[in-house]
Protein backbone atom coordinates (compact mmCIF):
# COMPACT_ATOMS: atom_id res chain seq x y z
CA UNK A 1 0.00 0.00 0.00
CA UNK A 2 1.56 3.04 -0.85
CA UNK A 3 2.07 5.89 1.34
CA UNK A 4 1.92 9.15 -0.03
CA UNK A 5 3.31 11.93 2.04
CA UNK A 6 3.04 15.96 1.28
CA UNK A 7 6.49 17.72 2.48
CA UNK A 8 5.00 21.08 3.13
CA UNK A 9 5.95 24.44 5.45
CA UNK A 10 3.65 27.32 5.15
CA UNK A 11 6.93 29.77 4.49
CA UNK A 12 8.70 29.97 1.21
CA UNK A 13 12.48 29.23 0.87
CA UNK A 14 12.88 26.96 3.90
CA UNK A 15 13.70 23.92 1.45
CA UNK A 16 10.67 21.80 0.69
CA UNK A 17 12.12 21.14 -2.94
CA UNK A 18 15.60 19.77 -1.67
CA UNK A 19 13.42 18.01 0.77
CA UNK A 20 11.66 16.17 -1.20
CA UNK A 21 13.92 15.57 -3.51
CA UNK A 22 16.84 14.58 -1.35
CA UNK A 23 14.27 12.11 1.02
CA UNK A 24 12.98 10.53 -2.15
CA UNK A 25 16.72 9.57 -3.27
CA UNK A 26 17.52 8.59 0.04
CA UNK A 27 14.34 6.16 0.52
CA UNK A 28 15.12 4.82 -3.38
CA UNK A 29 18.54 3.66 -1.27
CA UNK A 30 16.66 1.87 0.94
CA UNK A 31 15.29 -0.33 -1.47
CA UNK A 32 11.65 1.41 -1.68
CA UNK A 33 10.15 2.52 -5.13
CA UNK A 34 9.42 6.40 -4.54
CA UNK A 35 7.51 8.74 -6.97
CA UNK A 36 8.06 12.37 -6.72
CA UNK A 37 5.37 14.55 -7.79
CA UNK A 38 5.33 18.51 -8.32
CA UNK A 39 2.28 20.10 -6.48
CA UNK A 40 3.79 23.16 -7.38
CA UNK A 41 1.76 24.30 -10.42
CA UNK A 42 3.00 27.42 -12.28
CA UNK A 43 6.52 28.02 -9.61
CA UNK A 44 7.49 24.13 -10.10
CA UNK A 45 11.31 23.14 -9.49
CA UNK A 46 11.54 19.71 -8.90
CA UNK A 47 12.35 19.00 -12.17
CA UNK A 48 15.14 21.49 -12.28
CA UNK A 49 16.44 20.20 -8.73
CA UNK A 50 16.91 17.04 -9.99
CA UNK A 51 18.46 18.02 -13.40
CA UNK A 52 15.38 16.94 -15.65
CA UNK A 53 14.11 20.17 -16.98
CA UNK A 54 14.95 19.11 -20.31
CA UNK A 55 13.53 15.75 -20.58
CA UNK A 56 9.94 16.50 -19.75
CA UNK A 57 7.34 15.56 -22.23
CA UNK A 58 4.35 15.13 -20.14
CA UNK A 59 3.16 16.86 -17.21
CA UNK A 60 0.41 15.63 -14.39
CA UNK A 61 -1.74 18.80 -16.29
CA UNK A 62 -1.26 15.78 -19.45
CA UNK A 63 -2.19 13.02 -17.48
CA UNK A 64 -5.28 14.99 -15.39
CA UNK A 65 -6.63 15.68 -18.92
CA UNK A 66 -5.85 12.15 -20.29
CA UNK A 67 -3.89 13.24 -23.08
CA UNK A 68 -1.39 10.96 -21.54
CA UNK A 69 -1.02 7.75 -19.13
CA UNK A 70 0.58 8.13 -15.91
CA UNK A 71 3.18 5.92 -16.51
CA UNK A 72 4.11 8.13 -19.87
CA UNK A 73 4.90 11.03 -18.25
CA UNK A 74 7.06 9.53 -15.25
CA UNK A 75 10.67 10.59 -15.57
CA UNK A 76 13.18 8.00 -13.51
CA UNK A 77 16.13 9.91 -12.03
CA UNK A 78 19.46 8.77 -12.61
CA UNK A 79 18.66 7.03 -8.74
CA UNK A 80 17.58 3.77 -8.94
CA UNK A 81 13.71 3.00 -7.84
CA UNK A 82 13.49 6.97 -8.17
CA UNK A 83 10.44 8.42 -10.50
CA UNK A 84 9.21 11.94 -11.44
CA UNK A 85 5.82 12.97 -12.15
CA UNK A 86 6.69 16.34 -13.30
CA UNK A 87 4.06 19.65 -12.50
CA UNK A 88 1.97 21.25 -15.40
CA UNK A 89 4.16 24.00 -16.59
CA UNK A 90 0.89 26.57 -16.78
CA UNK A 91 -0.74 28.22 -13.92
CA UNK A 92 -3.72 25.80 -13.67
CA UNK A 93 -5.69 27.82 -11.10
CA UNK A 94 -9.08 26.33 -10.01
CA UNK A 95 -9.10 23.42 -12.58
CA UNK A 96 -7.23 21.25 -10.98
CA UNK A 97 -8.52 19.52 -7.26
CA UNK A 98 -8.24 17.38 -4.52
CA UNK A 99 -9.71 15.09 -5.65
CA UNK A 100 -8.06 15.25 -9.56
CA UNK A 101 -4.50 14.58 -7.54
CA UNK A 102 -5.85 12.01 -5.60
CA UNK A 103 -7.23 9.63 -8.58
CA UNK A 104 -3.56 10.57 -9.55
CA UNK A 105 -2.11 8.73 -6.54
CA UNK A 106 -4.59 6.04 -6.81
CA UNK A 107 -2.89 5.01 -9.97
CA UNK A 108 -0.19 5.12 -8.90
CA UNK A 109 -0.42 3.26 -5.70
CA UNK A 110 0.12 -0.26 -7.13
CA UNK A 111 3.33 0.27 -8.20
CA UNK A 112 5.51 2.67 -5.37
CA UNK A 113 5.80 2.19 -1.93
CA UNK A 114 6.24 6.21 -1.34
CA UNK A 115 4.94 9.15 -2.80
CA UNK A 116 6.44 12.30 -2.12
CA UNK A 117 4.29 15.40 -2.77
CA UNK A 118 5.92 19.13 -2.89
CA UNK A 119 3.80 21.03 -1.95
CA UNK A 120 3.36 24.81 -2.72
CA UNK A 121 4.51 27.66 -0.12
CA UNK A 122 1.51 29.39 1.23
CA UNK A 123 -1.72 28.03 3.26
CA UNK A 124 -4.41 28.53 0.14
CA UNK A 125 -5.88 26.77 -2.65
CA UNK A 126 -2.22 24.67 -3.31
CA UNK A 127 -1.88 23.91 -0.24
CA UNK A 128 -4.98 22.50 0.38
CA UNK A 129 -5.07 20.60 -2.91
CA UNK A 130 -2.28 19.06 -1.94
CA UNK A 131 -2.24 18.04 1.51
CA UNK A 132 -6.32 16.55 0.98
CA UNK A 133 -4.91 14.42 -1.44
CA UNK A 134 -2.11 12.60 1.10
CA UNK A 135 -2.53 10.66 4.52
CA UNK A 136 0.80 12.06 5.81
CA UNK A 137 2.55 14.83 6.10
CA UNK A 138 6.19 16.24 6.44
CA UNK A 139 6.85 19.76 7.41
CA UNK A 140 10.06 21.22 7.18
CA UNK A 141 11.11 24.56 8.73
CA UNK A 142 14.53 26.20 9.50
CA UNK A 143 15.14 27.38 13.08
CA UNK A 144 14.74 30.60 12.46
CA UNK A 145 11.63 32.82 14.43
CA UNK A 146 9.47 33.32 11.46
CA UNK A 147 9.83 29.55 10.20
CA UNK A 148 8.62 28.09 13.70
CA UNK A 149 5.61 30.28 14.16
CA UNK A 150 5.23 29.50 9.73
CA UNK A 151 4.89 25.76 11.02
CA UNK A 152 3.13 25.93 13.92
CA UNK A 153 0.00 27.57 12.03
CA UNK A 154 0.70 24.07 9.09
CA UNK A 155 0.90 22.14 12.24
CA UNK A 156 -2.43 23.42 13.22
CA UNK A 157 -4.00 23.04 9.74
CA UNK A 158 -2.93 19.75 9.12
CA UNK A 159 -4.97 18.12 12.41
CA UNK A 160 -8.13 19.42 10.64
CA UNK A 161 -7.41 17.62 7.68
CA UNK A 162 -6.64 14.71 10.58
CA UNK A 163 -3.05 14.25 9.52
CA UNK A 164 -0.17 14.08 12.59
CA UNK A 165 2.57 15.51 10.63
CA UNK A 166 6.50 14.94 11.81
CA UNK A 167 9.23 18.03 11.02
CA UNK A 168 12.34 18.58 9.39
CA UNK A 169 14.52 21.45 10.67
CA UNK A 170 16.34 22.21 7.59
CA UNK A 171 19.13 24.20 7.23
CA UNK A 172 20.92 24.18 10.90
CA UNK A 173 23.61 25.84 11.71
CA UNK A 174 26.00 23.27 13.70
CA UNK A 175 27.99 25.82 15.16
CA UNK A 176 25.27 28.15 16.49
CA UNK A 177 23.10 24.74 17.87
CA UNK A 178 26.38 24.02 19.81
CA UNK A 179 26.60 27.38 21.21
CA UNK A 180 22.67 27.08 22.29
CA UNK A 181 21.90 30.26 19.61
CA UNK A 182 19.44 28.87 18.27
CA UNK A 183 16.49 26.13 19.49
CA UNK A 184 17.61 22.70 19.88
CA UNK A 185 15.37 19.59 18.48
CA UNK A 186 14.01 18.97 22.38
CA UNK A 187 12.83 22.53 22.47
CA UNK A 188 11.63 22.68 18.94
CA UNK A 189 9.58 19.36 19.86
CA UNK A 190 8.43 21.22 22.87
CA UNK A 191 7.09 24.00 21.65
CA UNK A 192 5.79 22.88 18.36
CA UNK A 193 4.01 19.44 20.10
CA UNK A 194 5.56 17.83 16.94
CA UNK A 195 7.73 14.69 16.77
CA UNK A 196 11.43 16.14 14.57
CA UNK A 197 12.17 13.34 11.92
CA UNK A 198 15.61 14.89 10.48
CA UNK A 199 17.67 17.50 11.01
CA UNK A 200 19.95 18.91 8.23
CA UNK A 201 23.21 21.07 8.48
CA UNK A 202 23.23 24.10 6.47
CA UNK A 203 26.08 23.73 3.32
CA UNK A 204 27.62 26.31 2.54
CA UNK A 205 29.17 26.42 -0.71
CA UNK A 206 26.88 23.52 -1.98
CA UNK A 207 24.75 24.10 -4.76
CA UNK A 208 22.99 21.45 -7.03
CA UNK A 209 21.55 18.02 -5.95
CA UNK A 210 24.13 15.83 -6.49
CA UNK A 211 26.65 17.58 -4.30
CA UNK A 212 24.39 17.86 -1.36
CA UNK A 213 25.61 15.37 1.61
CA UNK A 214 23.44 12.35 1.70
CA UNK A 215 23.41 11.18 5.78
CA UNK A 216 21.59 13.22 7.14
CA UNK A 217 19.00 11.90 4.34
CA UNK A 218 19.70 8.76 4.74
CA UNK A 219 19.06 9.01 8.66
CA UNK A 220 15.56 10.96 7.93
CA UNK A 221 14.83 8.05 5.31
CA UNK A 222 15.61 5.06 8.00
CA UNK A 223 13.07 7.23 9.98
CA UNK A 224 10.28 7.63 7.89
CA UNK A 225 10.41 3.82 6.54
CA UNK A 226 11.11 1.94 9.99
CA UNK A 227 10.60 4.57 12.60
CA UNK A 228 14.02 3.47 14.19
CA UNK A 229 16.81 5.92 14.55
CA UNK A 230 17.62 9.02 15.61
CA UNK A 231 18.03 12.17 13.54
CA UNK A 232 21.29 13.54 12.66
CA UNK A 233 22.69 15.78 14.71
CA UNK A 234 24.40 18.77 13.23
CA UNK A 235 26.25 20.08 16.76
CA UNK A 236 28.12 16.47 16.80
CA UNK A 237 31.57 18.00 15.13
CA UNK A 238 31.30 21.41 17.01
CA UNK A 239 30.80 19.18 20.60
CA UNK A 240 34.45 19.09 22.84
CA UNK A 241 37.56 19.93 22.55
CA UNK A 242 37.77 19.45 18.43
CA UNK A 243 34.71 21.16 18.12
CA UNK A 244 35.76 24.08 20.24
CA UNK A 245 38.63 24.57 17.65
CA UNK A 246 36.07 24.09 14.58
CA UNK A 247 33.92 27.11 15.65
CA UNK A 248 36.81 29.13 16.31
CA UNK A 249 37.99 28.69 12.71
CA UNK A 250 34.54 28.21 11.19
CA UNK A 251 35.39 24.55 9.65
CA UNK A 252 32.22 22.32 8.69
CA UNK A 253 32.58 18.86 7.80
CA UNK A 254 29.81 16.10 7.61
CA UNK B 1 14.42 26.59 27.27
CA UNK B 2 16.49 29.38 26.52
CA UNK B 3 15.44 33.01 25.75
CA UNK B 4 15.14 32.92 22.24
CA UNK B 5 13.00 29.19 22.76
CA UNK B 6 11.21 31.30 25.24
CA UNK B 7 10.38 33.99 22.75
CA UNK B 8 9.11 31.81 20.29
CA UNK B 9 6.97 29.53 22.93
CA UNK B 10 5.39 32.69 24.21
CA UNK B 11 4.41 33.99 20.15
CA UNK B 12 2.93 30.85 19.28
CA UNK B 13 1.17 30.78 22.35
CA UNK B 14 -0.40 34.27 21.66
CA UNK B 15 -1.01 33.41 18.30
CA UNK B 16 -2.64 30.62 19.47
CA UNK B 17 -4.80 32.60 22.33
CA UNK B 18 -5.45 35.30 19.70
CA UNK B 19 -6.90 33.16 17.30
CA UNK B 20 -9.36 32.09 19.76
CA UNK B 21 -10.47 35.80 20.81
CA UNK B 22 -11.04 36.12 17.13
CA UNK B 23 -13.37 33.21 16.95
CA UNK B 24 -15.24 33.91 19.94
CA UNK B 25 -16.24 37.86 19.42
CA UNK B 26 -17.43 36.42 15.92
CA UNK B 27 -19.39 33.71 17.90
CA UNK B 28 -21.06 36.16 20.79
CA UNK B 29 -21.75 38.44 17.81
CA UNK B 30 -23.95 35.14 16.21
CA UNK B 31 -25.13 33.95 19.26
CA UNK B 32 -26.72 37.52 20.09
CA UNK B 33 -27.99 38.34 16.85
CA UNK B 34 -29.43 34.82 17.14
CA UNK B 35 -31.26 35.01 20.35
CA UNK B 36 -32.42 39.03 20.22
CA UNK B 37 -34.76 37.32 17.59
CA UNK B 38 -36.83 35.50 19.92
CA UNK B 39 -35.71 37.67 23.06
CA UNK B 40 -34.63 41.27 25.43
CA UNK B 41 -31.35 40.42 25.97
CA UNK B 42 -29.78 42.12 28.42
CA UNK B 43 -26.31 40.47 28.67
CA UNK B 44 -24.27 38.14 27.22
CA UNK B 45 -21.11 36.00 28.50
CA UNK B 46 -19.31 33.77 26.40
CA UNK B 47 -16.21 32.51 28.11
CA UNK B 48 -13.86 29.49 27.05
CA UNK B 49 -11.59 27.63 29.14
CA UNK B 50 -9.64 24.54 28.58
CA UNK B 51 -11.35 21.74 29.83
CA UNK B 52 -9.44 18.63 32.18
CA UNK B 53 -7.74 16.92 29.59
CA UNK B 54 -7.95 17.70 25.71
CA UNK B 55 -9.98 20.06 24.46
CA UNK B 56 -12.03 23.28 26.12
CA UNK B 57 -15.28 24.24 27.90
CA UNK B 58 -17.67 27.14 26.24
CA UNK B 59 -19.98 28.57 28.76
CA UNK B 60 -22.91 30.95 27.64
CA UNK B 61 -25.02 32.36 29.85
CA UNK B 62 -27.56 35.33 29.26
CA UNK B 63 -29.69 37.52 31.46
CA UNK B 64 -32.78 37.68 29.48
CA UNK B 65 -35.18 40.33 30.40
CA UNK B 66 -38.35 38.84 28.20
CA UNK B 67 -39.43 36.78 25.58
CA UNK B 68 -41.12 38.41 22.92
CA UNK B 69 -44.56 37.19 22.16
CA UNK B 70 -44.99 35.41 25.49
CA UNK B 71 -47.40 35.96 27.73
CA UNK B 72 -48.17 36.03 31.32
CA UNK B 73 -45.99 32.98 32.59
CA UNK B 74 -45.84 31.63 36.11
CA UNK B 75 -42.53 32.43 38.04
CA UNK B 76 -40.78 29.29 37.60
CA UNK B 77 -40.83 28.39 33.93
Amino acid sequence: MMKSIVVTSGKGGVGKTTVTACLGRALARLGARVVLIDADFGLNNLDVVLDLESRVVYDIADVMENRCRVRQALLEVNVRNLFLLPSAHGYLGERITAQNLKAVLKSLSATFDYALVDCPAGIEAGFNRAVGACDGAIVVTTPHISALRDANKVVTLLTSYKITPTLVINRVRGDLLADGKIPSMSEIEQILKVKVDGMIPETDGVYGFRSIPQKPFDMLAKRVHTGTGEPFDPAACYRGFFGAIRRKIGKTEY
Amino acid sequence: MGELSNRIARMIENDGSGDIKRTMSVVQSDIMSLLCEFMDVRKLDVTVDRAQGVGFELKISAEVERFYGVGNTTENE
